[in-house]
Formats: structure tokens, sequence, C-alpha cells
């Protein structure tokens, strides 16, 4: 697809026949642009996961560029914001780092053992390694299309329970900030969302547990509980579900956390740093059947 | 249900009929029963103890041949006692297990035993079976049985109902096929094993005689969940095997010789243990006769509820 206006050229290549597109053509300097901005959002809604390369957007871009997306909110549960930038945290991983191996490098989705977790991501890959490092993704959409019907009636019908794990909480300990929408990670015992919802924007469904906060489903016995998830969690990871972005330095990579899983890729120790702002979220609904 | 109100409660009848739970879940025994003299009344009384219990076990009933068939009618009609094996001499309503021969046959097939219900790949699998363990080992060769009922009942809601709509299929497997071409016999209610591909059977049945629901999928024969995906179906089925035969929905019987076991074949799997040398010294011997079955009904679209 190719969206063009007066001096802007969008070019917006799928990277799967299921989620994830690379995006060139971005002009940071007319992301006031309609035009632009619309042909951003509709591509974010079609494909989930944008990879736009080697951007390089300053800060104050950056933050310009996640407004098109949506509102923003903190870019993070636990972690303090950069300096002079509220809006922006930065992760650091490999050699060097003070954030070690990181706690991102499984499948999760982000903070949703909050009530209105994030709706997406919005990161800068500010320090990239030569190679490693690479970011997955998973279409939790794709995943309950491909379902049978059957089990579609029955993750429908259920709810599960979210919980701030155990890297949150040492996160929190760490940066002594464990602050999300007003509340301390300490204080949210956990949230109960439907394991089905319907996307905000697309109306898509969705399945909405992942293997890094969901603890288990309301009132199942645990090998009920465990039968579901383990089931849910292969199925979301198979490899027709999935895409995985290569970052160069700059890239930034946009997902939409309603729709998908991520992890970071777990193959090296160089420094990686990038940085993140957030969308602002809603409740999750459940999808009506 | 009013039926199973009195599970937990040894009885004795007025016609002196001792019924003892063996568990929560399954199964009692037995005492009371002279061979010689059944009354209509105590027929009927057994009827109902078998349909609250899924099993009845007759410690010292030692029948003999001509005994264990008129027994064995007193629960139902009865079919042929396997679909593969020949029938005792003069009794073609009775099979023959040896476990000399199924050593051999293990030996030979590198068969193991499991958990499973009587012949589920055919359209009509036998009701029931009455079980007279003629010989067995001083120690060693108990059965266990599970409770497909109370696993069910045991099941949340949510999961009850996403069973409730599903399909299985059942399939006679490598181990029937070989008996069949061993034994040059493979019958089932008038069709060769052979010719039976593969039958499809409700998840959760409806038990003809109560209506009480069970899962009716069994790691013998069930090949998979109609429609679903290879993961979808191994899902349901490894969390039902698991399920089925936890603890609390099992009993384990140890017999002695001249014990009678009549179990139901809509509302229990059964596996033989297999904890003594079958090629060496001890020998369990053990003779079957079939109750007729029906098809199968599904608890969600026919049941009696």
């Amino acid at each position: 697809m190719s969206i063009t206006t007066p001096d802007i050229e969008l070019d917006v290549r799928a990277a799967t026949a299921t989620v994830g597109a690379e995006v060139r053509g971005v002009d940071l300097r007319r992301l006031d642009d309609p035009t632009q901005r619309h042909a951003l959002r509709q591509a974010f809604a079609t494909h989930q996961v944008l990879h736009l390369p080697a951007l390089a957007p300053t800060p104050e871009q950056h933050i310009e560029l996640a407004r098109v997306f949506g509102d923003l909110t903190r870019p993070s549960s636990v972690k303090p914001s950069i300096a002079g930038h509220p809006e922006i945290t930065e992760f650091h991983t490999g050699a060097g780092s003070e954030d070690g191996n990181g706690d991102n490098d499984h499948w999760h989705v982000d903070i949703t053992f909050a009530e209105e977790p994030p709706g997406g991501s919005v990161l800068h890959g500010v320090e990239i390694p030569d190679v490693g490092g690479d970011t997955a993704f998973a279409s939790t959409h794709a995943a309950f299309e491909r379902l049978d019907p059957r089990w579609q009636r029955f993750l429908e019908g259920l709810e599960a329970l979210h919980v701030p794990g155990s890297g949150i909480l040492a996160g929190a300990a760490k940066y002594g900030l464990p602050e999300w929408e007003g509340t301390s990670v300490y204080d949210i015992p956990g949230t109960v969302h439907p394991v089905v919802i319907e996307h905000p924007v697309t109306g898509r469904k969705g399945i909405f547990v992942n293997p890094g906060f969901t603890k288990e489903i309301v009132g199942f016995s645990k090998p009920e509980s465990d039968a579901v998830l383990r089931f849910v969690y292969a199925h979301v990871a198979a490899t027709a579900h999935t895409v995985r972005f290569r970052w160069q330095p700059g890239s930034v990579v946009v997902w939409d956390n309603r729709a998908v899983w991520h992890q970071r890729v777990n193959d090296g120790d160089a420094s990686r740093r990038v940085q993140r702002i957030q969308l602002k979220g809603e409740r999750p609904r459940a999808a009506v059947a | 249900m009013s039926i199973l109100t009195s599970v937990l409660t040894s009885h004795r009848s007025d016609i002196g009929l001792d019924v003892r739970p063996l568990s929560t879940s399954l199964a009692a025994e037995v005492r009371g029963v002279d061979l010689a003299d059944i009354s209509d009344e105590l027929a009927t009384e057994l009827r109902i103890a078998f349909a609250r219990h899924q099993i009845l076990f007759f410690p010292e009933l030692r029948p003999t041949p001509d005994q264990h068939v008129t027994f064995a009618r007193l629960f139902g009609p009865l079919t042929r006692p396997s679909s593969v094996k020949p029938s005792v001499d003069g009794h073609p309503e009775i099979t023959e297990f040896d476990s000399r021969e199924l050593g051999e046959q293990r030996a030979v097939s590198g068969y193991r035993e499991r958990w499973h219900v009587d012949i589920t790949f055919a359209v009509e699998p036998p009701g029931g079976a009455v079980f007279h363990a003629v010989e067995v080992p001083a120690a060693g060769g108990d059965t266990y049985f599970a409770s497909t009922q109370a696993a069910y009942d045991r099941l949340s809601p949510p999961w009850q109902r996403f069973l409730d709509g599903l399909v299985a299929f059942h399939e006679p497997g490598r181990n029937i096929l070989a008996q069949a071409d061993k034994y040059g016999q493979p019958d089932w209610e008038g069709t060769s094993v052979h010719d039976i591909p593969r039958t499809e059977h409700p998840v959760v049945i409806a038990h003809p005689v109560t209506g009480r629901p069970g899962i009716f999928v069994n790691p013998g024969f069930t090949t998979g969940i109609k429609g679903f995906s290879e993961a979808e179906s191994r899902t349901v089925l490894d969390f039902l095997y698991a399920h089925v035969t936890q603890p609390e929905h099992t009993v384990r019987y140890r017999w002695r010789n001249g014990a009678v076991a009549v179990w139901d074949n809509r509302a229990v799997w059964h596996r033989r243990v297999v904890d003594f040398d079958e090629l060496g010294g001890a020998t369990r011997r053990v003779q079957r006769v079939q109750l007729k079955g029906d098809r199968p009904t599904a608890y969600a679209t026919g049941g009696l509820v």
C-alpha cells in the first residue's frame, strides 16, 4: 500500500500474512499532516505492529509520533522517566546496563495486571547491537480466529486473573516508583479480565491472556486452568501467528497491546538501549459471543 | 437425583442383600446372594444397586459357567463376550483371559496395558461386563476402575458445557486388530473389526438407565475430537485422561478366587494392574460375559436429565 500526499509517500509492506508491517517514508517534520496521520493509524489498525526502520526521532519527535496513535500514559508502572521527558522511559540491557538482563525476554503483554493496561507502545531503538536483540510479536487476533468455533465459544465465556509477577515487584522495589494510573503496584492484588476481548477500534476478537501476568482462569481447578492456559500459550505462539523484527539503530516499533504479545529475543549480551512511550488504554471489554 | 442419595450408606435390605460402598464415587461390595436361589425381588435390588454404584463386586460367588451366564442375565440381555476372542468350549457367552497368553502377546507386540472402556470402537459397545476371577495370584493382578460420572460431576460448568458439544472418534487400534488376526474371529455385532474404520460417539453421554452424564472418551480407543486440530484435540483428551483417573474418582479391587464383578461399561473405565510376572509362576485366569449395550446418546441433546 502506498499513500501519497504532496512530499510524503508512505510505503506500508506487510511483514507476514498474519501480523506486522514495515513502514517507510514517514516524515517526522510533517507529523501534523492529516493524510500522514491517517495513513499511520490505518496501517496500525490493519497490521497491529509497525516497524519504522532507522527513523531516529528526537525525544520530542518520538512523543509527537506516539501521539499520532492516541493519548499517552506513563511509560512504565515501575521505572522512572528519563530526564526532562516524563513520557519516556529507557530500558538498557546487556553490557554496562543497570537493568541487567531485563525482565522482557519471555512472551507477555504489558501491565495486564492493571485494570486499564496500556493500549500500546512506541519504542525507539536508541542503541542497537549489530546483531541480536530482535523483538518478536504474536497475534492474539489470528490465534483466536484460527481456533475451532467450539474452542472459541468456550474461551469467550471465561475470565482470567492477572497479577504483577515477581519481576514487576522487584522492579518496583528497585526503582521505588511503583505506580500505575494512580495506584501503587503493591496495592494491585490482581485484576480480572475477559479471556477474549473485542478490540476497541477494529472490533476484532483476540485472546487476552499471556504468560507474563495471567495467573489462572477464574473458577477453574488448577488442572482445568493449566490445561486451557498451556494450550492457548502454545497456540498463540505458533510460528504462523508471529512476526520478528530486526531493529536498526533509530528504528521505531509501534505495537498494539490489545492485539499482540511481545518478547525480546535474549540472544546476546551486547548493550541495547530502547526508549518507550506508552499509549493510554481502556478497560478491556469482553467479546460478545 | 434421588438414586444418588443413599450412595454413601452401607445397607442391608429386608431380604438380606448387604451392599457396602467402596468409595464415594463408585463401586460397592455385595454379599447375601445365593446363586441357587435368586428371587425376582433380589434381582430387582441387584439392578438398583448396579445403577447406583456402577460396579458391584461379589467377593465369594464362585459360579459354575452356567451360573455365571444365568447371573449375568439378571442385569440385561447378553451379547458376545469379545470382539476378537473365541468363547470357551460349550459356552458361547463366555470368553477367558489368561495372563500367560496376555504376557506372550505383550512380549510379541509391545502392547502396554492402559485405561480403557471395552469395544468403544463399535457403534453399539457392550453395556457392561460380568467378570469371574477364576484363578488369581496370591498377590498382584488387581483391577483399577474409574468413574466417568463422578469425573464429569467434578468439572466446572464451563468445561462441562464445552465437552457437552463435542463428538469423538474411536478406532480399534493395533492391539485389537492383531488379536483379530491371531484368533481369526474378528466379529462384533455382525461386523468384522477390520470393517469398522472409525466410529463417532458423543464425548458426554447420558446413561441409558439413570440419565446421569458421564465422560465417554477413553485412552484405549479414542483417537481424536471431531473437527479439532491435533493440538485442540490433544489438549482436551490429555486433560480428561488425567482428570478421570484422579484418585478420588477411582477404586482398586483386589480379587480372590471366585470373585465376580459386574461393571457398567457406560460409566466406568478399567485397567488391569500388571505387577506380576505373567510368563512365570503366578497365573491369572478370568472369564467374561458381556451385557448388550445401546448406541450411546449425547447428554446435551437427548439424555434423560
